[in-house]
This record gives structure tokens, sequence and C-alpha cells, in this order.
């Protein structure tokens, strides 16, 4: 849980159309974007309540950094105002939709950003970038051999020798 | 990457396919227990498994959890199949030639000859009470006269359409339950019902198929058949995906009882996110101006008679459509080819013949028949003893063969291993499955062809020498597995049960 700073009531300004948020994210840099923006966070969307119930706001401290951070709200920001049915709490779930042409080229990153991105999207609740940033990583999975998924995931091989030359059940029938 | 949340790794791996979802499950103990303990994946990759594909999902299908139970009551069914033990129904004697098996429910047209030119009433088996634990009756439905039927087990529905041959767009249709024979609770509420100008194709899930048609038109549709939410999709007789962008349709013109197809057609469709899901229309007269060629011969001095196509059906891991094709010789005996059209043939067709927007593809027997299309002649097919065959259904054994005939394992999973082995024993014989065919109630359907090797096996389980001639193979859920013999005249002689 991120550690809720205090902040004085005058530096969250924006009374009118759209109020502000202050973001602070790991690095310690400070953000401040509308909270119309945001409103597609679940996360961002509780914290705001909160905010309404105690009539008190406050930054939100956020455990990734502004590199991260900047990007996600770039997505927030073109998405702004537009239904998504990903995100709509009250809906079905979904099937699966084509991913969106905009959401490809927003993704077009490398390895790293793309697993930190959507670590950042699955910790603000932002199911649609979840969804396209797994496919995404779907994609770079596809086709490849073992040792290939393990370089791409990061993972070790933590299989014993036996284990690995008798695969599981489900492999062999 | 692993310290990734569980949830985000499942949302990842939720389409990769079952492929990519085995080899993963090697990378590391954690993606091991993931993948083991997930249903959702599970159900991938045991659908792959066994061969089938997910049948459509409706309010009222079966959930994922019970889907998968059913398939691996499925797949374990196969595995522990005993053929020696069995017994016979030998009351269906003399009954034609069941249409449908629907749960415990065994439809047959009754063998009572009406007027000439109306199609025979019905008679629903309950499969015996031994087997299925449900009393043995005849069902009230001698009474039913329709041209089509279908069963939805699931629904406990059958629906009826009689079209009269004097007014073919004068369609009468009627629901009934299955269990009592009464009126089915649909057809008072209205759902489903507006078959006036239809023939029903089939029913699956929640969906009921149409073809509908004029004298300009013919086009298909997919129902919801519960009230509401009526949405109309793709099919036909036989369609697949080709790709992301086209439908194979095959199209089969009817006149009586035979049918006649002479052309495929490729059609390109978009993929529409909002639910309504477009209609694709033929027009009939262009329709059949450009199916007037003929299928023609596949290999000249090998099939020495026209083919008549029978069964398609699709691998979709192989991307190998398979043709199950018959020649008549000039002495009346028969052939069987199995032809594999690598489905890339028809895309490199059709990106070298685009269609306009809308429009469809016709595509040429000639334009795959003798280029990239694999040719396979059965005439050794159940020659000899011990010669296997069989997966699901309608298997048609040349009539001069000895009726032994020893099912081997058929299991895909084990066979592809086999394969994979390059185990000289193994003949990739392919094909079988003709039709749609259902797993329980679930709605499941069956794509992949089961693979039928030819390895005698003297010493194995898997063995069943059985007198006469096996027509039809099915599976009920309840674990037993039915296997329909007949005699020369095609009329039912035996129903084994092989209790499993």
């Amino acid at each position: 849980m991120p550690t809720i700073v205090s902040v004085d009531d005058s530096t969250v300004p924006g009374e009118g159309s759209s109020r502000l948020l202050l973001l602070v994210s790991s690095d310690n840099k400070h953000i401040v974007v509308e909270e119309d923006i945001m409103s597609r966070s679940r996360f961002i969307s509780k914290q705001v309540e909160g905010f309404e119930a105690t009539s008190q706001r406050h930054a939100i401290l956020l455990p990734f950094s502004s590199f991260v951070l900047n990007k996600v709200i770039e997505y927030c920001s073109h998405y702004r105002g537009y239904y998504l049915l990903e995100d709509d709490p009250d809906a079905a779930p979904p099937g699966r939709s084509p991913v969106r042409e905009w959401d490809q080229e927003f993704l077009d990153v490398d390895r790293n950003m793309l697993l930190r991105i959507i670590k950042a999207a699955h910790y603000l609740e932002i199911k649609s970038l979840v969804g396209s940033c797994a496919r995404a990583i779907a994609d770079m999975i596809r086709g490849k051999t073992t040792e290939e998924m393990r370089e791409i995931l990061g993972v070790e091989n933590d299989f014993t020798p036996e284990e690995e030359h008798s695969p599981s059940s489900k492999c062999t029938g | 990457m692993l310290n990734l949340p569980d949830e985000i790794l499942l949302d990842i791996l939720e389409d990769v396919g079952y492929n990519v979802l085995l080899t993963c499950q090697q990378t590391c103990r954690r993606l091991n227990t993931l993948i083991t303990t997930s249903v959702p994946l599970q159900y991938t990759i045991e659908l792959a498994a066994c061969g089938m594909l997910d049948g459509e999902r409706g309010p009222n299908t079966l959930d994922i959890h019970e889907r998968l139970r059913l398939l691996v009551l499925y797949d374990e069914a196969w595995r522990k199949l005993d053929w020696t033990r069995y017994s016979g129904l030998t009351h269906l004697v003399d009954r034609m030639l069941p249409l449908s098996v629907a749960g415990t429910a065994l439809v047959l047209p009754s063998a009572i000859d009406i007027l000439p030119g109306h199609p025979a009433p019905l008679l629903i088996q309950r499969l015996p009470s031994f087997l299925c634990g449900v009393e043995e009756q005849h069902n009230p439905f001698a009474r039913l006269f329709p041209r089509f039927t279908r069963f939805d087990a699931s629904q406990d529905l059958c629906v009826g359409l009689d079209i009269p041959s004097t007014h073919p767009t004068n369609g009468q249709c009627c629901l009934l339950s299955i269990l009592t024979g009464d009126p089915h609770p649909l057809a008072h509420n209205g759902g489903a019902l507006e078959l006036g100008h239809a023939v029903l194709l089939d029913l699956c899930g929640d969906y009921l198929l149409e073809s509908h048609y004029n004298s300009e038109s013919l086009w298909i549709s997919l129902t919801d058949y519960y009230p509401g939410a009526r949405s109309q999709a793709y099919w036909d007789h036989r369609g697949w995906f080709l790709d992301d962008k086209h439908i194979l349709l095959d199209i089969r013109l009817f006149h009586g009882r035979s049918s006649h197809a002479k052309c495929l057609f490729v059609v390109p469709f978009r993929h529409r996110s909002d639910g309504d899901a477009p209609v694709y229309m033929f027009s009939l007269p262009e329709l059949l101006s450009s199916v007037d060629r003929s299928w023609g011969y596949i290999i000249p001095g090998r099939a020495s008679g026209p083919l008549h196509p029978g069964h398609f059906h699709a691998d979709p891991d192989e991307r190998l459509i398979s043709m199950y094709c018959v020649v008549l010789n000039r002495d009346q005996s028969t052939r069987y080819f199995v032809v594999d059209i690598p489905v890339q043939t028809f895309i490199s067709y059709v990106r070298a013949h685009p269609a306009a927007a809308g429009q469809h593809v016709a595509v040429p027997w000639d334009a795959w028949g003798t280029h990239g299309a694999r040719v396979m002649l059965m005439p050794t097919y159940c020659r000899q003893n011990g010669m296997l065959v069989s997966g699901m259904r309608r298997i048609d054994v040349p009539v001069h063969a000895p009726y032994a005939v020893t099912v081997v394992d058929y299991h895909p999973r084990r066979v592809a291993r086999a394969i994979a082995r390059e185990d000289p024993a193994v003949v990739h014989g392919a094909f079988v499955d003709t039709e749609k065919e259902r797993l329980g109630e679930g709605g499941l359907r069956t794509l992949l062809p089961c693979i039928v090797t030819k390895i005698p096996l003297p010493d194995g389980p898997a063995r069943c020498v059985q007198q006469g001639r096996p027509l039809s193979v099915w599976f009920d859920q309840n674990g037993v597995l039915f296997v329909e013999t007949a005699r020369m005249d095609r009329r039912v002689e035996n129903v084994w049960a092989y209790t499993i």
C-alpha cells in the first residue's frame, strides 16, 4: 500500500470543470493530472471516493517510476471520455476483442517496459490496459522454445533433471 | 516476470493456445503449478488433446468447470475402453438407421410406411435402464411428422420443421419436450420460432442454425432460440475460418435427397465486436452459374469416375481440410479417397483472386485438386483381418471386407506421440468424424478428426471382434459407448453397448 502523504489543500487547485490530482511516483516526481483522465483507474477512483467521504485530499503515492506513470497517463489521456467495455465494472466479462490499433503502437516498447506497464496497470486496476499488455506479451512468447521462453519471462529453470525428463502427465497423456 | 502476480500471468496465458501452455509448463515450477491449477487453461489444453473445439456459450449451457469435467470423463473413458464387455440392444432390429442420439434418447424413424412422400413419424427409443438409469419406453413422438428434426437434450427440446414439398416456403415448426412429448415451454413464449421460410440446420448450445431462402437468395443465420437477443451470424452446412479474414464455405444444393457440392466458397468477413454479427447472403442465380463445373477427377488414372465428395472436416492445428470422397466404379463398386487440402491453398487462391466487398469467391476444384492436395487412396481399408477403423461416427467399410474389426488405440494424444517417434507401425490414417458430435450435453463439437491407426495389437486390451458392419459409433455421457452394426440392406441389425 502506498503511504498517503498529507498535503496542503491549496496544492490541489481546480474546483472548476475537472479537479486535479497529485500523483507521486517512486522516484519522488510530483505529477499533477486531471481527475477526469485518471477515472479509468479503479484504484484512483476509490481513492477519490475516499477523499470525498473524508473531505480531505491527499497526494497519491504510487510504487512505480515517473517514466512508467507518464506512460499510463498518456494511455488514459488518449482514451479520455471513451467507453471501454473492459473497464466497466458492471459489464459482463467481455470475450477477447481485437487489440486496438492505437494500443499496438502505444505498446511497441521493450520487454522490461511492457512488464512494468502491465504491473502499473494492474496496480491501478485499469483492466483494458492490462488486457492489451497481456496480449502483447502473449505475442512475444508464442512459437518460442522452452529456453527462449525462460529468457523472455526471466525465469530460472528450477526443475530437477528427473522432473525435466519426465514431463508432467498433461504433456504426454 | 516472476514477480508478476498470478492474475496477470493468467491474463497473459489466457489465449496463447495449448502448445504455448505446454511449453510454458516446462519453464519453471511456478508456471507449471499455475497452469495445472487453472481451470480455463486446463480446459484449453484438454480440448486440444481431445481434438475438440469449444461450443457456443449461452446463459443455459454448461459452465467451464462442468465442460472440463466432461472432457476429462470423455478422455478417461476412451483410455479405459474395454471392448470385451458389451451387451446388445436387440430390440432395435428392423428399425431404420437412427437419426440422432441425444442424451439417453436414440431417435429413429419408425418402420411404418405412411403415405408416399411423407416423412415417417419419429420414434424415440430410450436407452435401457441398466445402462442409463432410465426406464425403457417409447416416447410419444409417433405423431410427429417433421422433415427436419433436431434434438437438444440439454434443453430437453426437440424442434421439428415440416416443409411440405408442394409448398416449400410454407413450413410448420413445432417444439416438444423430449422427455414428455408435450409442447416445450419455448413454444408458448415466442422464442425462436420465426421459421416460416427456413430450413433448420442444427441446434447447439442455446443457438438455432437456420438456412433461409427464397427464389433469389440463400442466407444462413444463427439465432439464439430464447426470446430476446436475436443475433445473426455466419455458417453454412460446413464452414471454417481460413484465417482472420476469410471463411471457407462448403455450400450444397439439394435436389431431393442427394446433395451436389461442386464448389467451395471463400467469404471475407470482418470481425465486429458490437455483437451484431454480419449475415452473409448468396445470390442463388450467381451461385448456380458458378458451380456448373464438375469436381472432375482428382487424380486421373487412379479415380475411375467422378468424385462424389463426402464429408469434410477441418483440422485447426494442422491447417488441413480433409475431404472424404467416394468414387463409383463402373462395376458399381466403390473406392474411397481422403484428400487433404492445406488451408494455405485456399488463402493463396483468394489472395490472387480478391473479391469485391461483400462478395464471395468460388474456388474451382482445379485450383487445389491437382496442386497442393494430398490424396490418399484407401483400397486396403479394412481389407485385412485386424485392421482397425473408426473414431466417432459412421464408418463405411467395403462390403466384401471380413467382419472382424479391431478398434485400435485411437486416442489422439497417444497416436500423435507415436507419429512423433516415427513409429513405423503407425500409419496416419486420418479422417473419420463426419458430423458434429456432442459430448454429453455441453454443446462441444468435434472438428479435429480422430486419428486412426493401423497397428494390430494382438495382445492389447483394445480389441473387439464382432459380427456385423459398424455403421455408427457414439458415446454417451454416462460412459457408455454404442456401436451400431447393420446388415447389408442398411437396416440396423444390432446396437452394441459397451460399458466402460
